[in-house]
């Protein structure tokens, strides 16, 4: 067992995901404090969204261990997971209808009050309306409003749009986070290269 | 952590529109087969809206598996979800052997109405075993119940 530190938010050592014999994304390992954030950099689209969902604590390492928090991501999924907000790379895709009652799901999943959670998705929805990563539907915009609505410590954004990563940054500075790219060029050279880490 | 209140968010979220429409259904149809009296209507009518109900529910959600949930609490919401479906079409059943006048005797120890409760409670307990399987298992499951 590696020694705590609480000022870590996201501790991850030697992760690899293997199926089949194959590593699926590029093996990294990276220490995330609160208001700190990381872009992480994986050659293919595949290794970009299974790094983004094996620091969510969505899927477990097949070697190394992910710490979110004070919890180990393969030991205390649920207690992992209520620190992560994920943004996934298509956002919030349903109806207006749909979204508000994933917000009432989200806020009883994560007991928070709803009221509250409404109040938080709406400020965010504002901050974000008229960016220009999220046109017609903002369907990104409600994707990060869902995640970070329920007073999250990380936000991991799988594959965001060109500006959506500082957008979500400057939205929820004191918090951790980071998000997953494709690499521009020599993939096959790049292992889990941090690009960006930045207070 | 309130673990009734995500169990009960996750019934909620299940029990949507089309749910509700599906179950209508069942009840209608329920209904209609108890006042034609012939026990293998009211048998079919019954396991088969227990099963396709229970194969409804979409166990590999991706939002299950971002959001701070156990498994037992998915089970048990999922559980309840398909139960209460399962119990739509024998409502209507009911309901009709009471219109007929008929209930006390389907209740009685040589009626129909207590081994329908069990065969739709196991048809949608067995159905909901094939939710997470794909392909020729989950067919043997969904054709086991």
């Amino acid at each position: 067992m590696l020694p705590q530190c609480e000022s870590v938010v996201l501790r991850v050592v030697a992760a690899r995901f293997v199926r089949d014999g194959c590593d699926l994304m590029a093996p990294f390992s990276l220490e995330l404090s609160p208001g700190r954030r990381a872009r992480l950099i994986q050659p293919d689209a595949r290794g970009a969204m299974v790094a983004a969902r094996l620091t969510a604590g969505i899927v477990k390492p097949t070697f190394g261990a992910v710490t979110i928090g004070d919890f180990d991501s393969r030991l205390q999924p649920a207690q992992a997971k209520r620190l992560v907000g994920f943004v996934p790379h298509a956002g919030f895709c349903g109806s207006e209808r749909e979204f508000g009652r994933e917000l009432g799901f989200r806020a009883d999943v994560w007991n928070v009050d709803r009221a509250a959670m409404v109040r938080a998705a709406a400020e965010i929805l504002g901050a974000l309306r008229g960016a220009a990563f999220c046109p017609a539907g903002d369907a990104y915009a409600r994707g990060v409003a869902l995640a970070l609505a329920p007073g999250v410590r990380l936000a991991v954004l799988e594959l965001p749009p060109d500006g959506a990563f500082e957008a979500v940054t400057a939205l929820r500075p004191g918090i951790a986070a980071l998000a997953t790219s494709i690499a521009a060029e020599r993939p096959a050279l790049l292992r889990g290269v941090l690009a960006e880490r930045a207070p | 952590m309130n673990g009734t209140r995500a169990t009960l968010a996750i019934v909620r979220r299940e029990m949507d529109t089309r749910w509700l429409i599906g179950r209508a259904l069942a009840l209608a149809v329920g209904l209609a087969a108890g006042l034609s009296s012939e026990a293998g209507l009211v048998a079919a009518a019954a396991l088969w809206f227990a099963v396709s109900g229970a194969l409804r529910i979409d166990v590999r959600d991706g939002m299950y598996f971002t959001a701070p949930l156990y498994g037992r609490q998915l089970a048990r919401a999922h559980a309840l979800v398909a139960l209460a479906g399962a119990f739509a079409a024998p409502a209507g059943t009911f309901a009709a052997w009471a219109i007929r006048g008929a209930l006390d005797s389907e209740f009685a120890p040589a009626g129909l109405a207590l081994p329908l409760l069990c065969a739709v409670t196991l048809a949608a307990v067995v159905a909901l075993s094939a939710t997470p399987r794909t392909g020729i298992a989950r067919g043997a499951y969904a054709l086991g119940a």
